[in-house]
Formats: structure tokens, sequence, C-alpha cells
């Protein structure tokens, strides 16, 4: 009993799945990410500097959460209000919104102080 | 003329009551000789069972060897077992009847086992040693550890030992499921060869000293054999 106890967990405990601990972090190449998943880094980000994003294969980028990537202004969640990544107060994300033309988030005007 | 005759009737009967005289003991042997001929040592069903083959061959006997002089000596000599090739058993499937393995191969095969034995215990090792390395791996790339790389909550980016963290907790699951497969192998092949070691050992400690008393017509024989 206590064998097939450990053999039981041993089987379970064998079975490591970090994609949780890497989903939505920063990274610069594939390799920073979880085997399943891929580092979306577009193209508004790359001009940036800014890292990309550790997000599941095939998608290409986090529509309405991500620079550069699709968006819906009629739809809160994917109006490029908020960014799923962790925020880092060493290198801040901008702030975004979306282009009404173009249906892509694009950086936020600074806002005007002029009184 | 008369008188001659009578001595030559007379010559004649007692030629006849001499034939007759010697020739009584043949005929008393000759018509007890088949309950003489069974093999005195056989006992109930298979004395029946075996007479049946001695009279067909006491039959082939008797056509083909012509030059025979003493027959019942004849009889008297033992019939050399028959060899099997291919170290056939040549009886049942308990190996009753049949030709024992000489000992050399059986040396053979014994050693034969113990190395396979030691092989397979060295595969359990050998797999024991991969599996360990896969836990091993598996704590080196754990969540724990990568935690502890996070600065200000996030992780560096292209940063080597996050990437091989990732690569060991990717890798750990592979190594060690392969270590466990090796280590049953290897488990199962010593337990196997194990006990065809102790099997083979048995067998050579029970025939290593065969005694054969053999009784003959008129005599007996102790056959003793040791194999070393």
């Amino acid at each position: 009993m206590i064998v097939r106890a450990l053999a039981a967990g041993l089987l379970l405990g064998a079975c490591v799945d970090l994609s949780e601990e890497t989903l939505y972090e920063p990274c610069a190449v594939d390799d920073d990410c979880w085997h399943t998943q891929e580092c979306a880094n577009t193209q508004a980000e790359i001009l940036l500097g800014l890292p990309g994003l550790c997000l599941p294969e095939g998608s290409d980028c986090n529509v309405g959460q991500q620079l550069g990537c699709m968006c819906n202004p009629a739809d809160p969640a994917l109006a490029c209000l908020s960014t799923s990544r962790p925020s880092d107060p060493m290198m801040p994300y901008p702030l975004m919104v979306c282009d009404s033309a173009t249906l892509l988030c694009a950086v936020a005007p600074p806002p005007d102080n002029t009184p | 003329m008369r008188a001659m005759h009578l001595v030559r009737r007379e010559g004649w009967s007692r030629v006849a009551a001499l034939t007759v005289t010697l020739m009584l003991p043949s005929l008393v042997h000759a018509n007890g000789s088949e309950p003489a001929g069974e093999d005195p040592f056989a006992e109930g069903e298979d004395a029946k069972a075996d007479d049946a083959e001695p009279k067909g061959d006491d039959a082939a006997g008797e056509e083909a060897p012509a030059d025979v002089i003493h027959k019942d000596l004849a009889e008297q000599v033992p019939r050399l077992e028959w060899v099997y090739e291919g170290e056939g058993q040549g009886g049942d499937d308990k190996g009753n009847g049949g030709v024992e393995i000489d000992p050399r191969e059986m040396n053979r095969k014994i050693r034969r086992a113990g190395k396979v034995t030691l092989a397979g215990g060295g595969i359990a090792i050998g797999g024991l040693l991969v599996t360990l390395t896969g836990l091993g791996l598996r704590f080196a790339g754990s969540a724990k550890r990568l935690d502890k790389l996070r600065e200000n909550g996030i992780l560096p980016v292209d940063n080597d030992k996050r990437q091989r963290i990732l690569t060991m907790g990717y890798v750990s699951p592979i190594v060690m499921f392969t270590g466990i497969g090796i280590l049953a192998a290897g488990v199962i092949t010593a337990a196997v060869a194990r006990v065809r070691l102790k099997k083979l050992r048995e067998r050579r400690r029970t025939s290593i000293i065969a005694v054969t008393p053999t009784m003959y017509g008129q005599g007996a024989e102790l056959h003793w054999e040791l194999k070393f």
C-alpha cells in the first residue's frame, strides 16, 4: 500500500508544468517561456524596446491587451485599457488606447496638462 | 536273422529313449520359456506394458543375428539406452526416462544465468541512478526555484538561469520515466535470471551422483557415477 502510494506520488510528482509560472511573463526569446508557449513580441513593442510576452503557442499576441495587437473599442475588455503582464516598476508598460482607424493597440498620447 | 532284428529293434528303442531323455529338459524349458522371459524386476502394469516391446524386439532379434551361439547369454547382455540428439529428454516433460544434460553444459548454463543476473542487477542500478538524476532535475527545475529568480515579482528577461530551470523542468520527467523503465527492466531481468539460476543449481545438486543397481539373470551390477 505504501509502495503504491509512493509510486503514485512519484509518478504524479514527476510531471512538471511551469506554464502557469511563465504565462504573461516578459520575455525576449522563446527559451524564456515554457515549451508549450512562445514569446509574442509585436513590432510596436520592439520599436519601443519593450520585451515580449509568454503566450500559448499559436497566439501571435494578446488581443486587446498588448501594444500593436488587434483591439475592439466597443468591448472594454479588448479596448487596450489594461495589460495582462505584471507591472514592472523598472520598466513600466505604456498606457494604450485602441486606435479606431487601425483597430490596433497604440501608445496613448500624453495627457494634456495645459490649462 | 530274427535275433538280429530284435537286437536292432531294441537298439532303436534305446536310441529313441535316450533321445527323449536328452530332449526332455529342452522341451520343458521351451514350454516354460515365455514366463521365464518376463522381466523379473518389472512390477504391475508397467511390467505388462514393457512386455509388449521386448517381445517385438525378441522377434526381431531372432531374425537378425544368425551367428549367436549362446542365446541365453546374449539375452542377458544389458541393452544400451537411446541417446537423444540435442540433449532431448526422450521422456516425459518431467525429465523421466531421458538422458541427463552434460555437466559441463550445465555449468555453462549456470554461469550464463549468473552473468544475466548480475547484468540485470547492473541495469537496475543504472536505472535507479537515472531515476535519481531525474528526481534531482525535478527539484532543480521546480516552480520554487523559478520564483526565487523573480525581481519585483517579474522574471528576468533573456536570463540563462531562467532558461536552465525551464529546460530542467521540461527534461526531468523524461529522464525520470526512462530511469523507472530501465529500473523495472533490470529488476525483472535479474529476478527471472535468479530464479533460473536457482533451478539450475538445484538440478546440478540433485544430479551430481548417480547410483544405478542392475540385476541380471545370474548376477548384479552397481553402477556408480560421479559428475564434477
